[in-house]
């Protein structure tokens, strides 16, 4: 694994006057800082621009609300990458910061262990890759799972076997990822707890034209079987796409897209 | 230092219709699976569009029809590092995932050291985020190194001081770079082809200037600018120590956005 660790972050601007100032300075001041450390593998960040958020089928109405998502890939060790990245924020705090942290909410942020990673057969690169293969957008599926048992297993098995497959097979599918929340490797956790798992595909083609095709195939999975109900065990969170970031095109969220 | 060598090469397409290829090829298989790798720190690559080349200063003749620059920066260990490198290369012509090897001419292919990263004031970043930070393009100058020691540490000295902190000044520059031409730094890595290449005896120097406005409007702004340093007398003939053999500004790659050879800009 080239990265045992991945961190996401879900952000909110709550002052709507403030994203091209965000973004200038994640986009030309931290996320280069970042990349450069040596424990960092990758860093990226999407928007989920209006006519994306229009297309999110979750049920969480905070994570409904975020603009951004940010995501991270630490190397080994990754102790060392993690307090190196802790430090570039920390030292980015005593510069100056740009945006005062009142206008920024995070609904969600944390460390998540990468489980397993998916490609298309026309990409023909190896997953390990897909970060850093350029892309139009992402499409993010966030859920939680209520219990450990069978049924959850189950769902587990029915998103590796049959359901990732049958997404990369919609349209500007070029791979996948999944995460689950990194305190469940921990020897000491909490076996009652909820999990957090995340299903993250990689699109080279317009996000939504991935929804629509989705949409589409839909049918057809249920009357081949391919769907699983999983609502006993998993509550989706946030299923929606987002728009890879072009530097200098921060306009989204002004034009509606 | 973040990267202790780097790999700087030009790349001329031979057969016109092959951009678009060549593109996809690199910007979507084989540079991922390049950043996968430990001891890769980056990779990029910029094209020299046709009015670039136009807006080209300096062109040797053997630069004439570079249409690509590409780079890649890599940490310790060197040895490691670049064992794995080469064997990504060989493992992707075995594969059947290399068409490049049809069209295309590396006219330079070199390792440098970096020798120092200068940041403009304005951008805040440190010059070792410099190559992550989004850019409209690169200015790139490359000169072959001859005359005494000592004459070469004055103009090194010139460029350090006051030609580049200068640079710094034109509009659009984020900041810069120089490398010095070097081995590979490891003691077994060499290209296989070596021996069939013509190979400059001199030693090189590349200075990378890193542009967030587009690469004519710095080159306008320079010219303008190089005429109050001369007045100033903060220009200095440097033809006694160096050869530039190409300048010139190439734009940033921006993915399936690769129509510079089939549309006017």
């Amino acid at each position: 694994m080239f990265a045992p660790m991945a961190y996401f972050s879900f952000v909110e601007m709550t002052d709507p006057a403030q994203h091209r100032t965000y973004s200038e300075s994640q986009d030309l001041g931290l996320q280069p800082e970042i990349r450069a450390m040596p424990g960092v593998a990758w860093s990226d960040r999407w928007v989920h621009a209006p006519d994306c958020a229009a297309l999110n089928n979750g049920t969480d109405g905070t994570l409904a609300r975020i603009h951004y998502a940010e995501a991270t890939w630490f190397r080994a060790p990754v102790e060392v990458a993690i307090r190196g990245f802790h430090d570039a924020h920390e030292r980015a705090s005593h510069i100056g910061a740009p945006l005062s942290a009142d206008c920024i909410e995070r609904p969600l942020h944390g460390l998540f262990m990468p489980l397993k990673g998916y490609t298309h057969r026309r990409v023909r690169i190896a997953a390990d890759a897909l970060p850093f293969r350029p892309a139009r957008g992402i499409y993010l599926l966030v859920s939680r799972f209520a219990r450990r048992d069978a049924e959850a297993e189950l769902a587990y098995h029915w998103y590796d076997a049959t359901h990732i497959p049958d997404l990369l097979e919609c349209r500007g599918a070029a791979g996948a990822w999944s995460f689950a929340t990194a305190d469940v490797f921990r020897p000491d956790r909490d076996i009652t707890a909820p999990v957090l798992r995340i299903i993250q595909v990689y699109l080279d083609d317009d996000p939504l034209a991935f929804v629509t095709d989705m949409a589409e195939r839909t049918p057809s999975w249920r009357r081949a079987g391919r769907l699983a109900d999983t609502s006993g065990v998993e509550e989706v969170l946030f299923a929606s796409p987002l728009y890879t970031i072009t530097a200098w095109q921060w306009d989204w969220l002004a034009k509606g897209h | 230092m973040f990267a202790s060598r780097i790999y700087f090469s030009f790349t001329e397409i031979t057969d016109p219709a092959k951009h678009r290829d060549h593109n996809e090829w690199h910007s979507l298989d084989h540079r991922p699976e390049n950043m996968v790798l430990q001891g890769v720190v980056l990779g990029d690559r910029w094209v020299r569009s046709p009015d670039c080349a136009a807006a080209s200063t300096i062109v040797s003749p053997e630069y004439a029809n570079v249409h690509y620059a590409i780079m890649y920066w890599f940490r310790e260990p060197l040895e490691q590092t670049l064992d794995e490198w080469f064997d990504l290369s060989e493992r992707s012509f075995q594969w059947g995932r290399s068409p490049q090897i049809g069209w295309t001419r590396r006219p330079l292919r070199s390792f440098f050291t970096p020798i120092r990263g200068y940041a403009a004031s304005r951008v805040g970043v440190t010059p070792e985020a410099l190559p992550f930070r989004p850019m409209r393009g690169v200015f790139v100058t490359l000169s072959r190194i001859h005359g005494t020691k000592a004459a070469a540490g004055e103009v090194f000295r010139w460029y350090d001081e006051v030609h580049m902190p200068d640079l710094l000044s034109c509009h659009g520059v984020a900041g810069a770079w120089t490398f010095a031409s070097a081995g590979s730094g490891s003691s077994t890595w060499r290209f296989a082809d070596a021996r069939t290449r013509v190979t400059d005896d001199l030693p090189l120097r590349l200075h990378l200037l890193f542009l967030d406005e587009d690469p004519l409007e710095f080159l306008a702004d320079c010219a303008e600018r190089k005429q109050h340093w001369r007045a100033s007398g903060r220009m200095l003939d440097t033809s006694q120590v160096e050869e530039q053999v190409f300048a010139g500004p190439l734009r940033t790659i921006v993915p399936w956005q690769w129509e510079w050879f089939t549309q006017p800009l």
